[in-house]
């Protein structure tokens, strides 16, 4: 059965110990004996000297006796119970899941050990459950071992960026709900909780300094970039530009080292060559350029370690975008402004022969995504004067309609896929119409039901936004290798899989299933399909809220709730009567050893018998 | 006291019989004695009482919107059925509550037979509810909470259990059935958050129902009817599609209603969203004269310029897409509060500019002292007592009818007491030479003393003033006016002043009035009402003839939190508020180069100003030449924006010198752009999309803005309705150059937010969540309400009369530490003696 103490503070009442013994350090009073001749009295052995106040102090029965009273006094104050043996808590510990705690993990580990191992006390039987509070984390571990709790916890690595543990702190409040327990929130600074959830927190203040975001792009020299022309009237060769901001997130002033570590074949810089030092104020953020190594295709740019790793390195991944090629088969001035409005788009290449979408009348059964013009109703250039409403969807949110100025739109039949676009009054004026090729690829057709030649559409900025956003569908699914730079954990855009295809995340040589997204750890990696390289990447970390420790503080509230769980779980010592009896027992006991010894008279042994006689 | 094991007293005898028998132990020694007494008492263990033995069964019964036609017809049982199983030694308190709380039996209307609940009903607030019964339960007596009610609250009830099982108060419930086979509600309302300006925009209403049939549906825009259609429901589902343009910018609530012929729950068939019409940085020129000079000037310096001269048209959605607001010679009690209140959030966090402009209906003689805009101006309003001239003698009438005595929606103040704390405010505000007299009124008045100078009496006063109590009934006006006068009338001061505080829908014999109000405008008495409650209410008109024939002011609010800020306003701007109306000189200072490249050619004179002072901190640009050097022009940065003040008038009265200035213009466009402030550079953009209750921000921005976000990561803060408590909501960074917010909507509140980088800022809002939340049914309540419940060790009651037999706190609490201690004591006193062989008597040798 296990024990707790309701008022720990009655172990004070020990303090009377020292107290007993004092008292027993006094000199005895001299008894006084009366006797009516000097010859009946015993010569007595003399227990004290005359005249002083303190004397040795002698072993005797009513000493220890008033010692173990004073003992028992003090554990009836400290207010013993026990814990019920049917008795259960569950104690839900949920663990930040932002990448700041990755600086504390020891910290909190021997945290947890130490505060964790007080709350079995509690209750005869504990249910754990380990959480963490990211969203689209699994359960980390249920059951009733302290110990397989931190194993799990070793396990764990928190990766995500700032975000509100709310969700997770509320299933963990269902699962306390009705029974005795407790959500304790682990994190590495002060958060504000509801009123039954305990934090505790091993944070501490980290003069951290690190990559604070970064890019890489090919194509535009330094000198483009810092707009200074060149004496000789030539640009810059084609290379591959990096950028990177740095940022002290401290208190103090730093001094670092940067330097950069390249791959794909190159030995990594060897110590002290290539090593860049730099002051950095606290609050400052500092901006870093260069041209990446020619034939290289990754480098990792290195800042000189502190307590938060995660914003030390930054990898970067030559970029290789997926352009995007258009033919415009479209006749005519509508055909010459759909030219147009593509050629002056980023990452699209026109006449191609296998292109990925074609402009073309509609009518024209495409092979391919495609772009369809219509035509409008009316005589020449007569204009409908209804509205232009659009709908809610990725290529027309917030966008400007109202000064689409065109004729009737023709009426169309809308297929039971078709999404329409705009309406000008109850005829939709654009509609994304899915379809599908011969050999039975999936496209889109995005149909422009009016006649751009008859209307003002080559003034209005809604329309080639609306069209380049259309060509970043058709990029997204697009099959080609591509390579880019990510933060971590960031959604990638894989539309152009195919649908039965394998598609595995390759990071460090090991593989798992793709999810959608970048890796969640800083480094390198590769998204295959079929085992053949499809995208390549480098993810960096870049959510500077995780990397700034100012605010970070120990903490733990969980110890009064804890006290307060154990009562209610636990019932008052039953052998309390038993205790007191025993007090009984030895008071009367001390008293009645000093009655005998002083009750006795002193009138000598051989007086007794003279009286018997 | 009891005993709980008194048959260890038995000890008592055997000790005596032991100390007696053997007598070398002593046992008769004092401390011995006492040794033994204390262990014996230990083991019969004294309890003494905690509390009575009876029951306080505190009933809230809802009366709120959503829970009245289902609880309505079963009340009388249930409360027959508690009131007849109670025990004699038990008592049962009834509180009813809905928005607000008050318990059953105060007199909240005079005409209504007083039982009836009167508040607002678009809320259940039964965490407010309980925290009132906690409030009011006698320590001394074992209590519980039986809640009547449908269980879903519209405000959380966090952090209900614990303060239940801080006071040991078990929380039961009741629940009555509720049938819905028979309902239409709206499912969803769709609109775009945001829209450009005559931009064509397409709206959603989803219509929910349990039978087949086609729901007339009308819609709103700013409370005007703009159409009505037919919704054919057909499986549950009805959809009805609309399209609208708005032609100026701003943000325009949009209110959808059904209208069924036959619906069980008629309080669902509601929904509203708001619509944000964006423009470019716009000046909202809200001013009280018709053809402003302002607005033409700042209209030819080529800024887009809202004129508002309708201020009742004025609310919290004007604010948006507004870059400055101007508020021109406008009186405060004439604008909507919530407009006034969002002007904090709009300068402060949303980097919005303000300028407050002169007259004699501004600063604190437009009763801006004390409110919300007041902390953000560069100058103080409040005239120094060695510049005031004349002393005011003010009597200040008070309602102290039963309506006061219900509660402060989400508190357990009484309005009262915020009734009493606005006129000890005003006690606060007077001067030393100022006379005062407080009259508490219901059917009769009550002065609390004589009119009395305010120096040697203030705290008095004030302490008088705090402890007035609601009585019941309503308030007798008339009474209340001749009682004032009566007091007033012999004062030879240069001000008198009444302040009548009544109730809107309770003020109660008018009598002859009007010839009273004549004779005190004729003697230069003049009356302001503070009106609790709304012009729509039923003595409204009454308490608005009563401001018009006294000469003075009437502000009406139905939030009594405001009450305090409404007495301290009309008092500064009775007694401690001053416009010089002679020409005066002006001379120019430096502080003008701090907001213009260039100096300015300043006019000469002015015709007139409001006295203010500068505050610390604050710019001047002008002052006056007079001996008060008082500022003209001042201005200041107040979080991410910028306010100024010119405290002449630039419009209307005491002005022909101002607008025959050449510079009118010049100073105007100047004053304007330092007030927009820094264009926010292109690349950055917020985007908001409501789903359901839950608003989504998200913030995108281009690689012109990385470093700037590297050095300051973005902050979104939000404001939640007219109470203004900031709060701050973490980002989630999804992708470069994509944040993302997500936030729930609570209760009725509108919500405004600001994403600020740096010293930018982006405003947000305000949104609300579409439907009513007192018809939302949020099963979160009534999940939190049962764990409530049983956290504190109550229970769902479906047979009421079981709450008075349910187990009781305990009434009786031990007292073994203190005997233990006093053992510990004993003891050593006793083996101190015992050894010392010091004793208080001495024998006889």
């Amino acid at each position: 059965m296990r024990l707790i103490l309701a008022n720990p503070a009655g172990l004070w009442a020990l303090t009377a110990i020292p107290l007993v013994l004092l008292i027993h350090f006094l000199q005895e009073q001299s008894r006084k004996v009366r006797s009516s001749t000097l010859f009946l009295l015993d010569r007595v052995k003399p227990e004290s000297v005359g005249g002083a106040r303190l004397e040795r102090l002698r072993h005797s029965v009513p000493l220890w006796l008033q010692l173990l009273a004073v003992t028992i006094i003090a554990w009836l104050l400290a207010e013993p119970r026990w814990i019920r043996q049917d008795s259960r808590q569950t104690v839900v510990v949920v663990l930040d899941s932002s990448v700041s705690m990755s600086a504390f993990k020891k910290e909190t580990r021997a945290l947890l050990q130490n505060k964790l191992s007080h709350w079995p006390g509690a209750a005869a039987h504990t249910d754990w459950h380990l959480l963490e509070s990211g969203p689209r984390k699994p359960r980390l571990y249920a059951g009733s071992e302290t110990g397989e709790l931190l194993k799990a916890f070793d396990k764990w690595e928190p990766t995500q960026g700032a975000h509100a543990p709310d969700a997770a702190l509320l299933t963990g409040r269902g699962l306390v709900r009705s029974s005795a327990g407790i959500v304790i929130f682990v994190t590495d600074r002060k958060t504000e909780v509801s009123a039954d959830v305990a934090l505790m927190s091993a944070g501490e203040l980290i003069e951290n300094v690190g990559f604070a975001g970064g890019e890489a792009s090919v194509g535009r020299s330094l000198r483009e970039r810092n707009q200074v022309s060149q004496d000789d009237g030539s640009r810059g060769a084609p290379a591959t530009y990096w950028s990177a901001l740095v940022k002290n997130y401290g208190r103090e002033t730093q001094e670092r080292e940067w330097w950069m570590e390249e791959e794909g074949g190159s030995q990594k810089a060897e110590g002290g060559k290539g090593k860049h030092k730099f002051t950095i104020e606290p609050g400052q953020t500092i901006a870093l350029q260069g041209e990446l190594p020619p034939d290289v295709e990754r480098v990792t740019l290195v800042l000189g370690a502190d307590k938060f790793t995660w914003d030390d390195r930054l990898p970067l991944q030559k970029p290789k975008p997926r352009i995007v090629h258009a033919a415009v088969r479209a006749p005519g001035a509508s055909g010459e402004l759909m030219k147009k409005i593509f050629a002056a788009l980023d990452g699209v290449e026109l006449g191609s022969l296998t292109p990925d979408f074609v402009v073309d009348e509609l009518g024209n059964a495409p092979g391919s995504d495609a772009v369809q013009l219509g035509g409008s109703l009316g005589e020449n250039g007569a204009l409908d004067p209804a509205w232009v409403a659009a709908e809610d969807h990725r290529l027309t949110r917030d966008l400007a309609w109202s000064g689409l100025l065109s004729g009737r739109p023709l009426e169309l039949t809308m297929g039971d896929g078709d999404i329409p676009l705009l309406w000008k009054g109850n005829r939709a004026l654009a509609l994304l119409r899915p379809g599908a090729t011969a050999d039975g690829r999936q496209i889109q057709r995005l149909i422009l039901n009016w006649d751009l030649a008859q209307s003002n559409a080559a003034r209005v900025p809604a329309l080639p936004v609306m069209l380049q956003r259309f060509v970043e569908m058709v990029r997204e699914r697009k099959a080609e290798p591509w390579a880019g730079n990510f933060e971590v954990a960031q959604r990638i855009e894989a539309g152009g899989r195919r649908q039965e295809a394998k598609v595995e995340l390759r990071v460090n040589g090991a593989t798992t299933m793709f999810e959608g997204r970048a890796p969640e750890r800083p480094g390198f990696f590769e998204v295959l399909e079929d085992d053949k390289i499809w995208i390549s990447g480098a993810a960096h970390f870049a959510d500077i809220r995780e990397a700034d420790f100012r605010d970070a503080e120990s903490l733990d509230t969980s110890k009064q709730r804890r006290i307060e769980t154990a009562l209610k779980q636990s019932e008052a010592d039953p052998w309390t009567p038993l205790w007191m009896l025993a007090l009984v027992a030895c008071f009367i006991g001390a008293w009645a050893w000093r009655g005998t010894r002083t009750g006795k008279s002193v009138v000598s042994e051989s007086v007794r018998q003279y009286v018997k006689a | 006291m009891r005993f709980a094991s008194p048959e260890w007293f038995l000890l008592l005898p055997l000790l005596a019989a032991a100390g007696w028998f053997w007598r070398g132990m002593r046992l008769e020694k004092p401390f011995r004695v006492l040794c033994l007494l204390l262990l014996v008492l230990m083991l019969a263990r004294p309890q003494l009482r905690r509390s009575g033995d009876g029951l306080d069964l505190w009933v809230l019964v809802d009366h709120s919107d959503s829970a009245k036609d289902l609880l309505q017809p079963r009340l009388a049982e249930w409360e027959t059925i508690l009131e007849k199983s109670k025990g004699a030694s038990d008592r049962l308190f009834l509180i009813d509550f809905a928005a607000e709380s008050v318990k059953r039996g105060a007199l909240i209307r005079s005409g209504a037979n007083g039982a009836e609940f009167d508040g607002a009903r678009n809320a259940t607030r039964l965490n407010s509810a309980a925290a009132f019964a906690l409030a009011q339960m006698s320590p001394d007596r074992a209590a519980r909470v039986l809640a009547l009610t449908d269980g879903f609250s519209t405000e959380p009830l966090d952090g209900l259990a614990e303060k239940l099982m801080k006071q040991s108060v078990p929380l039961d419930y009741r629940l009555p059935p509720r049938d819905s086979t028979n309902d239409y509600r709206v499912g969803a309302f769709v609109l775009p958050r945001r829209v450009q300006l005559r931009e064509a925009m397409l709206g959603e209403v989803v219509v929910l129902g349990g039978h087949d049939a086609s729901v007339p549906v009308e819609l709103f825009r700013n409370g005007q009817s703009i159409g009505r259609r037919e919704a054919p429901v057909e499986a549950g589902v009805g959809r009805l599609r609309f399209t609208d343009r708005l032609a100026s910018p701003g943000a325009y609530r949009y209110e959808v209603r059904l209208i069924p012929a036959d619906d069980s729950v008629p309080g669902n068939n509601t929904a509203s969203q708001w619509t944000e019409v964006q423009g470019g940085p716009r000046v909202l020129l809200v001013t009280s004269y018709e053809n402003d000079p302002l607005g033409e000037a700042l209209v030819a310096q080529g800024f887009d310029v809202g004129v508002v001269t309708d201020l009742s048209a004025i609310n919290v959605g004007s604010l948006s897409g507004a870059k400055v607001v101007v508020l021109n010679n406008v009186p405060v009690y004439k604008l909507d509060p919530q407009f006034v209140w969002g002007l904090d959030f709009f300068v402060n966090q949303q980097g919005g500019g303000l300028a407050m402009i002169g007259g004699k209906t501004s600063f604190a003689a437009g009763g801006w002292f004390g409110s919300s805009v007041e902390p953000l101006l560069p100058v103080s309003m409040e005239l120094k007592q060695e510049h005031r001239k004349l002393a005011v003698a003010m009597a200040i009438v008070m309602d102290r009818s039963g309506s006061m005595s219900m509660t402060v929606p989400g508190a357990t103040l009484h309005k009262m007491d915020l009734a009493d704390e606005g006129a000890a405010r005003a006690i606060g505000l007077l001067g030393d030479n100022d006379l005062i007299s407080i009259i508490p009124v219901d059917s009769a008045a009550h002065p609390l003393s004589p009119l009395v100078q305010v120096g040697p009496n203030r705290g008095a006063l004030q302490n008088s003033a705090r402890r007035v109590e609601s009585m019941g009934g309503g308030i007798f006006v008339y009474t209340g006016l001749k009682a004032g006068w009566d007091i007033l009338k012999p004062a030879s001061v240069g001000q008198r002043h009444i302040i009548l505080f009544a109730d809107a829908a309770d003020a109660e014999e008018p009598g002859d009035y009007v010839k009273l109000l004549a004779e005190m405008q004729k003697e230069k008495c003049t009356v302001s009402v503070i009106g609790l409650g709304s012009e729509k209410d039923s003595d409204a008109d009454f308490l608005k003839d009563v401001a018009k024939r006294g000469g003075g002011r009437i502000f009406f609010n139905a939030d009594a939190n405001e009450l305090p800020a409404l007495f301290a306003q009309e008092t500064v701007s009775v007694a401690r508020s001053a416009f010089i109306e002679e020409p005066v000189e002006l001379k120019s200072t430096p502080g003008w180069l701090e907001m213009a490249a260039a100096p300015m050619d300043w006019l000469k004179k002015i015709d007139g100003y409001n006295l203010c002072y500068l505050r610390p901190g604050a710019t001047q640009a002008a002052i006056t030449g007079d001996e008060y050097a008082a500022p003209l022009m001042a201005f200041w940065q107040r979080g991410t924006g910028r306010v100024a003040t010119v405290a002449f008038p630039m419009g209307g009265d005491f002005s022909s010198l101002t607008r025959g200035w050449k510079n009118y213009g010049g100073f105007t466009q100047s004053l304007a752009r330092w007030l927009m402030g820094n264009q926010l550079p292109a690349g950055l953009g917020l985007k908001t999309s409501l789903d359901g209750s839950q608003l989504k921000a998200d913030l995108f921005y281009d690689e012109s803005w990385s470093e700037r976000i590297a050095a300051h990561a973005p902050e979104l803060v939000v404001s939640s309705g007219s109470d203004g408590k900031l709060r701050a909501v973490p980002w989630e960074r999804l992708a470069p150059g994509h944040y993302r917010a997500v936030l729930e909507l609570e209760g009725d509140k509108y919500l405004r937010g600001a994403v600020k980088i740096g010293d930018a800022a982006l405003s947000l809002g305000p949104v609300n969540a579409v439907t009513n939340p007192e018809w939302s049914f949020d099963r979160t309540r009534l999940d939190e309400l049962r764990d409530a419940s049983v956290r504190s060790g109550g229970a769902e009651r479906v047979d009421l009369s079981d709450v008075w037999r349910a187990p009781r706190p305990p009434a009786w609490r031990d007292v073994q530490r203190w005997l233990l201690i006093a053992l510990i004591v004993a003891l050593l006193l006793e083996a101190w003696q015992t050894r010392a062989g010091w004793t208080w008597l001495r024998r006889a040798a």
